[in-house]
């Protein structure tokens, strides 16, 4: 659209002006202070690091020492790594449970596509924390999968679920599904069937179409599905916390160890800092994906 | 010039979208009372000056004037201007009855004011029964009834439409366009019109200003418009038309095919187009007596009910259009040879596309 | 491609549906089960939830949990909101696509890091001018104001998005100044796109565990708080008694949402109304 009503400038400026306001103080400004703690000394005092407000050599109480702790203990680069491990592999298996499932809906009858849809969104509707805990009760040795198993007599002994990193996967597959699906579901929903029908009728099997046609068609919203799961995931620390075991090292956990364990807020605030750092590149690959759908679909 | 005559005047109008004008330098006068069709293809700018005269677009440069007083620097809300949008933009959360009202509470009118002037608009535009629907509840007509009336509720010194007949289908707009005009002369409001239907500007017009590329091309009256194009451009988007170069022999003979034929206003020895419509042309089923008539061949005939359209070679020319009334009969058959001339009137001469 | 799906496909679908709602179901029956193991099947029994409502920490904490989730819910529609104009309706400005980036990060950023650098912040505020004085439900609602605006952004501006400007401009054709055009015409045709921003934001509130955990206060324990301390050690049956009421909850509004589209949708049938076409 051709802008430009005569709209006075004030309102204009108030409507970017307060959300701004807002998220400069309290989303902006917050990084900058965890970036400044995570660069101070620890200490034994409430609030646990050494003060940096009015005092005149600042900057000299400036240190790396927190980040220098990071790469010395081998923990923090296991935790990390697991933690983008452990996404990667929940995010693949995300696709590959959401892909066959968004595919169904857009090709049911439209009149069926939103109450699927619905069906799909529902879940997460209900407490994140709640739909965790409930596998708790499945995954669990005297859980329900293993009282089945136990009663068909298929094993002797109760397999080992709960608190392993098999759980971990169930339960981020489990809660990020949705966010998997729908980008998905938009991306196949807007392929036209005539595209199918023409590859068909060009000599190309099904197993063709789907490869050459559906899939690079629908590049778009795998990418932003996978993004979606991914990112999330990495932070995850419910998930990991509930299901996992006390050996499931993701970052998420451990930055809340830090904090609340150990009352290390400056260390806790360096895993935050290399976390935020890890991020960036998805993030930038999300945002980009999302701009440049929104300039083809406008 | 009297008051009523540039009642609307505009002078200099200009705006234009990351460098490039999309109205350039526009001068118009309209006058009380007038309506005034701007007609264009698509992208002309004729859309961009409505929504400048009606405050939602900022102004570049120039000045609009209305009944003396300047309407720059007045926003939309201000302005004694109102719109019927294009799509009619009703307001799908109130009934026709709120929509009419609508600029009428902005005013602070009173409640019984306002009742008062809705059920007159609505009985105006016949729409009384329907007060309490929804714009969803009504057919394309009727919505266009609704948003006439909303817009004419303020008895604004000036009514914009912007493409009032797009959003109807062919029917339908015959009826609604003689139904307008008659609204519109009844009640004497000074109106613009936008559109890119010709037969819409000839039908509802007063006057008529073509645009082309941000310009006004011509103005004047539709039959002026039609009978006298100016150039090319004119010529082509009024209707269909023979475009014929050739040397101008004298102010009233030009050189076509060897032959000479009438027009007027050419100056001799330049390179000329003259402008011919195709029910101007007078066909001869052999050659008439002054021998300076174009001698062809009927290559093909397209039937279009009332008439018929001959198309007809003649050597060294572009292809003609001639368009014969009458049966089958008096249809000279194809690869019969013709004689075709015209009176001098017919012939415009145009000047070069700007 | 002919509509109507294949064997293979259906089948799938259908283990995805039972894999998203079999362990909800299995929360519900377990609700009703007399014995606090969840293997025993000690027969059917409302005692959880007697002792569900009974639970004063419990109960406490659902107060917290509602006042801060609709005091947030509501601030974050109106900043989620001025938000989604800025990014739909008032054409370019500088500093957009930055802008843009700042709303939607909190999407994205995990609820670690944000709760972090929110209590960082309270903390730092409170040294430096004494405002917060202590951490509670105002620091909590500030936290969660922060994240839900970026949701309840997103739902509005792709409402806004699709919004026939010429409405807009008709209001201001027809009198009404910038502000009564927003409110009067604006406002109530993108008004169930509010509440369900309202709503989105209101649900994440009252889940969130991560930042509430870190901004929260002595006196200011929200729900999940509460749960998740209970949960950390293993089932507890007052939580599947819990759980069973939210979904029960959750269940009434999905029904609700579905009558409400099935009602647009007809509606939208009926209609002969011209206004999605496009405009030059």
């Amino acid at each position: 659209m051709k802008g430009g009503d005569a709209t006075r400038p004030w309102g204009r400026w108030l409507v970017i002006g307060i959300p701004l306001v807002w998220l400069t103080l309290f989303f902006l400004l917050p990084f900058g202070i965890v970036l400044k703690i995570s660069l101070s000394q620890g200490a034994l005092a409430i609030p646990p690091f050494q003060p940096w407000f009015g005092m005149e050599d600042q900057w000299l109480n400036a240190t790396l020492a927190n980040f220098r702790f990071l790469l010395t203990d081998n923990l923090y680069a296991a935790a990390y790594l697991n933690s983008l491990k452990i996404a990667a592999v929940a995010t693949f298996a995300c696709l590959l449970m959401g892909f066959p499932l968004a595919l169904g809906i857009a090709r049911a009858a439209p009149r069926w596509q939103a109450v699927l849809l619905l069906l799909v969104i529902v879940p997460s509707w209900t407490s994140f924390l709640i739909r965790v805990y409930a596998w708790m009760g499945i995954l669990g040795n005297t859980g329900v999968i293993n009282t089945l198993l136990l009663w068909l007599g298929l094993i002797d002994q109760p397999v080992v679920m709960l608190r392993t990193d098999f759980a971990v996967y169930v339960g981020i597959v489990y809660a990020y599904l949705p966010f998997m699906v729908l980008p998905l579901y938009a991306t196949l929903v807007r392929i036209e069937p005539a595209l199918l029908e023409a590859a068909a009728d060009l000599g190309a099997g099904p197993a063709t179409v789907f490869l050459r046609i559906v899939l690079p068609l629908a590049a778009g919203g795998i990418l932003a599905g996978c993004m979606l799961v991914f990112i999330p995931a990495i932070g995850e620390f419910v998930i990991p916390e509930l299901l996992g075991g006390a050996d499931t090292l993701m970052i998420g956990k451990v930055l809340w160890q830090e904090f609340f364990n150990n009352r290390a807020w400056p260390l806790a605030s360096a895993v935050a800092v290399v976390l935020l750092g890890l991020l960036l590149a998805p993030l930038w690959l999300f945002h980009h994906q999302q701009a440049r759908s929104m300039a083809l679909h406008r | 010039m009297s008051a009523d005559e540039g009642f609307l005047s505009l002078r200099a109008l200009a705006r234009s979208f990351d460098g490039v004008g999309a109205v350039a330098h526009v001068d118009l006068d309209v006058a009380r009372s007038e309506v005034f069709a701007l007609l264009g293809p698509s992208g002309c700018g004729k859309s961009t000056l409505l929504r400048m005269l009606a405050g939602l677009e900022r102004i570049d440069a120039g000045s609009i004037r209305l009944d003396g007083e300047v309407l720059n620097d007045q926003p939309a809300h201000k302005r004694p201007v109102n719109m019927m949008f294009q799509a009619y933009a009703l307001f799908p959360h109130l009934s026709v009855a709120d929509n009419v009202a609508f600029g009428l509470r902005q005013m602070g009118m009173n409640a019984t004011r306002i009742r008062a002037r809705v059920e007159e608009m609505l009985e105006l535009v016949r729409m009384s029964d329907h007060a309490a629907r929804r714009p969803h509840q009504l057919s394309g007509g009727q919505q266009q009834r609704v948003a006439l009336a909303r817009s004419l509720a303020r008895e604004p010194k000036l009514l914009l439409l912007d493409e009032p007949m797009a959003a109807l289908d062919r029917q339908l707009r015959v009826q609604m366009q003689r139904e307008l005009r008659e609204i519109l002369r009844s009640i004497q409001i000074t109106c613009v019109l936008v559109t890119h239907d010709r037969d819409e500007a000839m039908t509802m017009a007063d006057r008529i200003g073509l645009m082309q590329a941000g310009r006004l091309v011509q103005v004047g009256p539709p039959e002026e418009v039609y009978d006298r194009p100016r150039t090319r451009f004119a010529a082509a988007f009024l209707g269909q038309v023979n475009l014929l170069e050739g040397v101008a022999e004298s102010a009233e003979r030009i050189r076509l095919a060897g032959r000479l034929l009438p027009t007027r206003g050419a100056v001799p020895g330049v390179l000329t187009t003259v402008a011919v419509r195709p029910e101007a042309i007078e066909l001869h089923l052999s050659a008439p007596a002054h021998g300076q008539a174009l001698e062809g061949t009927v290559r093909g005939a397209e039937y279009m009910g009332a008439h018929r359209v001959l198309e007809v070679a003649v050597a060294g020319l572009p292809q003609l259009a001639v368009i014969i009334a009458g049966s089958a009969q008096k249809t000279p058959p194809v690869g019969s040879a013709v004689w075709l001339d015209w009176w001098a009137d017919d012939a415009v001469v145009l000047e070069p596309d700007t | 491609m002919t509509r109507g799906l294949s064997p293979a496909l259906r089948v799938a679908m259908i283990a995805v549906f039972v894999f998203l709602y079999a362990p909800m179901l299995l929360l519900v029956i377990y609700s009703f089960n007399e014995s606090r193991l969840v293997t025993v099947w000690a027969g059917f029994s409302t005692r959880w939830y007697g002792e569900l409502f009974r639970d004063r920490q419990m109960m406490s904490a659902l107060w917290v949990s509602l006042r801060v989730a609709s005091m947030a819910a509501t601030t974050a529609v109106v900043l989620g909101t001025l938000a989604a104009i800025a990014l739909t309706r008032l054409g370019p400005f500088r500093g957009r696509g930055a802008f843009g980036m700042l709303v939607t990060a909190p999407l994205l950023i995990p609820e670690v890091i944000t709760g972090l650098s929110l209590l960082l912040l309270f903390v730092a505020m409170g040294q430096l001018i004494g405002w917060p004085a202590e951490r509670g439900m105002l620091t909590v609602w500030i936290a969660h104001v922060t994240f839900a605006t970026a949701f309840v952004t997103v739902v509005v501006a792709a409402r806004l998005a699709q919004f026939d400007r010429a409405l807009y401009e008709a209001a201001l054709d027809l009198g009404a100044t910038p502000f009564r055009a927003f409110a009067q015409v604006v406002l109530p045709v993108i008004a169930p796109a509010l509440g369900a921003g309202w709503l989105l934001a209101f649900t994440l509130s009252l889940d969130d565990l991560v930042i509430a955990s870190f901004t929260s206060g002595p006196g200011a324990t929200t729900l999940p708080m509460v749960v998740f301390s209970s949960v950390r050690l293993g089932v507890s049956p007052k939580v599947n008694a819990l759980a069973t009421l939210l979904m029960a909850f959750v269940l009434l509004a999905a029904l609700l949402s579905w009558w409400l589209m099935r009602r647009r949708a007809s509606a939208g049938a009926a209609m002969v109304s011209p206004g999605n076409m496009s405009r030059r």
